[in-house]
């Protein structure tokens, strides 16, 4: 210990203030690299610029989101009825003249339609073929029902009949007719068919039909669509004489909005219910069942990579050859490209996989020798020497083949969708390419190393993303995908004692298709 | 000092340049003992100055400035090794025969001598001691500073010290 501390006191005493004669050409280094610093610190950070842009969107349209989607939106395809209706038992209607006439047909009704056919609460009357009568029984095609409070489907209800109409593949025609501006007052055929086939009685229009109060949310029957907004529906005795459609059309182009609303809300098939109460003169509720939907898609997607590996070993004798891997290797360049396939397992979440290339391009640096620079006089005298290292670099590039499998839960509003994805990649051939410092630190091309370092096989990685997308028709939409990929295992190979993680992160741009289920 | 302070802060270039003139030699001297040769300590040492004359706002007066600027001369220094320190050493310390060092004749030994002999060793090696012997920052902050185990600094602290001992003694007896 004496030893010890007899060493340390002699190199503090004699080194602590040891001073060294100052250059003078240093003071003209520090100052041209200082002037050059204040002129690129007042430059513009086009990283900085890039990030930010890329945060403001997602939070902006996060926050739109949000605030668009109205508080009480009901669940996709719900459909209500007028909260104040009033039906008696007595089976007679009152005042049905405008019935006959489609421009009328959105203009309230004052009178209080009825229904003819019950009896004690029982269903009496209509056609049984298209009636699922329950007495005292909740419907079993009951879905979730949450629409604006007031007109909510309690599962505690006991619905006392069901009506059930299949429009069929009605989307078809009605994006074939290419709408028009008079299309609240047209009929359309499929629906019309479908109520004709499916209504024997008028009564059982009746329900969808009805009005009482003259405000503007009355006009007429309405749902809300998968975006949350109210779409309404109207009848004409046995024919529906407004398909469904929006009261009050958006300012940003009605051709836009219909073409959404046919390719994003058509329903196909609407199940209108009529519970216990409503012959207490309570609240009325309809409702209606979607189609189960299956879409499927292909999306192709790349973007930039920002690609973090770091080197690290349980080995402390291997520390130094762990500081220069880290130091050595540093990545340039990166980039993902991929195909997946999207499977919607129901609305909200889909199933994700495909094929996907990463590949990232490093440099690796190394000192190989010195540069030495003897400077000679006039006279031939040899007046300075100077030496200094002379590195080398070399381009490496790592490459991974992986597939992708997740899970994602999608929230949509007008043409934008958002996509929350997690789940995992799986990856099929890592390769590297290029030199390393092996741990004896001879510069060493991977491919001729005795141990190869890296796995070829890189394991499984989590894969956590975001999708921001906007439909730009029918079938195709663009989207912008930052996400993130982890590698909770090392990539080295088992026999090599550098170990090292990896992560990175993306910021894709993609376009999808959706080839199947309309 | 408060005045050249203050003028730094503001980025004043006289000001600038007169701090160098009168830290550089001293701060020059820090650098040596981390680089390898003069070139590199040169190099440590103007991106030292960069650092501090960039970082200034944040020295609040309330310690001693020479040392809080010998503070970021040292972070430079290691950056600077961190980033170019590619090359392998190789050393034999089994193999080392310790030599008993005695106290009267060490002073004997030159300041260029001891630096030679820092130089001789490895890097690791090298800044643990500069940092544990002459700085006197202990095996928790050199930990910290240089990112590696408590554990390594006190092992490379001790081998340090053999091979210096063994300079030392190769040293004297080529001295006597």
């Amino acid at each position: 210990m004496k030893e010890q501390n007899l060493i340390d006191r002699l190199f503090r005493e004699k080194l602590y203030d040891y001073k060294v004669e100052r250059p003078d050409h240093l003071w003209t280094g520090i100052e041209q690299q200082l002037a050059l610093l204040e002129k690129s610190s007042s430059g513009f950070r086009w990283v900085y610029f890039f990030l930010g842009t890329a945060l403001t969107v997602v939070t902006l349209g996060g926050i739109y989101w949000y605030n668009a989607t109205p508080p009480g939106r009901t669940y996709q395809g719900a459909i209500t009825a007028d909260s104040h209706t009033q039906v008696t038992q007595n089976g007679n209607r009152s005042n049905t003249s405008n019935r006959n006439d489609p421009s009328l047909a959105l203009q309230p009704s004052k009178e209080h339609w009825t229904m003819e056919t019950m009896d004690n609460g029982n269903d009496a009357g209509t056609n049984a073929s298209m009636v699922s009568s329950r007495v005292n029984q909740p419907s079993e095609n009951y879905n979730q029902k949450s629409s604006n409070n007031k007109n909510v489907t309690d599962p505690s209800i006991n619905y006392l009949k069901t009506h059930t109409i299949d429009f069929g593949e009605s989307s078809e025609t009605l994006v074939g007719n290419k709408v028009d501006q008079n299309r609240q007052s047209k009929t359309y055929p499929s629906y019309s068919n479908a109520l004709l086939k499916n209504v024997k009685s008028s009564t059982d229009l009746e329900v969808i039909s009805q009005n009482s109060n003259n405000t503007e949310e009355n006009q007429g029957d309405f749902y809300y669509n998968e975006s949350g907004q109210k779409v309404y529906v109207s009848v004409d005795q046995n024919r529906l004489v407004k398909a469904p459609t929006m009261k009050k059309l958006p300012s940003k182009g009605l051709e836009d909005w219909r073409t959404r609303l046919i390719h994003m809300t058509q329903p196909r098939k609407l199940d209108f219910r009529i519970p216990s109460s409503y012959w207490s003169g309570s609240d009325d509720c309809m409702e209606m069942v979607e189609k189960p939907f299956k879409r499927q898609y292909l999306e192709v997607l790349a973007g930039p990579v920002k690609a973090k590996r770091l080197f690290y070993t349980e080995d402390s004798i291997l520390q130094n050859n762990v500081a220069s891997r880290n130091q050595s290797e540093k990545a340039k360049s990166a980039y993902f490209i991929g195909m997946r396939y999207v499977w919607n397992i129901n609305r909200d979440i889909a199933v994700k996989t495909g094929i996907t290339l990463t590949q990232v391009n490093e440099t690796m640096t190394y000192q190989d020798g010195f540069n030495i620079s003897v400077n000679i006089n006039k006279n031939g005298d040899t007046v300075g020497i100077k030496k200094s290292p002379r590195y080398r670099v070399k381009d490496n590039q790592y490459s991974f083949l992986d597939l992708p499998i997740m899970l994602s839960y999608t929230w949509r509003k007008d043409r934008f969708f958002f996509d929350f994805n997690s789940g995992i990649n799986v990856n099929i051939y890592a390769l590297q390419t290029g030199y390393y410092f092996t741990p004896e630190e001879k510069v060493t091309a991977f491919n001729e190393s005795k141990v190869y370092p890296y796995k070829h096989f890189a394991g499984i990685s989590l894969l956590m993303s975001g999708t921001l997308g906007y439909y730009l028709g029918y079938n195709t939409s663009v989207f912008f995908e930052p996400g993130i990929r982890y590698f909770t295992t090392s990539l080295s190979s088992k026999d090599y004692p550098i170990k090292q993680k990896y992560v990175n992160y993306r910021m894709n741009l993609g376009v999808r298709y959706r080839f199947n289920g309309k | 000092m408060n005045d050249i302070i203050k003028g730094c802060l503001s980025n004043d270039r006289d000001c600038q340049k007169a701090l160098y003139e009168r830290y550089a030699a001293s701060m020059l001297g820090v650098c040596r003992r981390y680089a390898r040769h003069g070139l590199e300590a040169d190099d440590m040492l103007q991106d030292g100055f960069i650092t501090l004359f960039r970082n200034m706002d944040q020295y609040h007066g309330t310690g001693s400035f020479e040392a809080w600027m010998r503070r970021i001369i040292i972070n430079t220094c290691l950056k600077h090794i961190r980033k170019f320190s590619f090359q392998k050493e190789n050393i034999g310390i089994e193999e080392t025969e310790i030599t008993k060092v005695e106290p009267e004749v060490l002073s004997q030994l030159s300041e260029e001598a001891l630096l030679e002999m820092i130089d001789q060793l490895p890097v690791g090696y090298k800044n643990v001691f500069n940092l544990y012997a002459i700085e006197g920052y202990n095996h928790q902050e050199i930990s910290k500073m240089l990112g590696i185990r408590e554990g390594t600094s006190r092992s490379q602290l001790v081998k340090a010290r053999k091979m210096l001992q063994k300079f030392i003694g190769n040293a004297l007896n080529a001295f006597i």
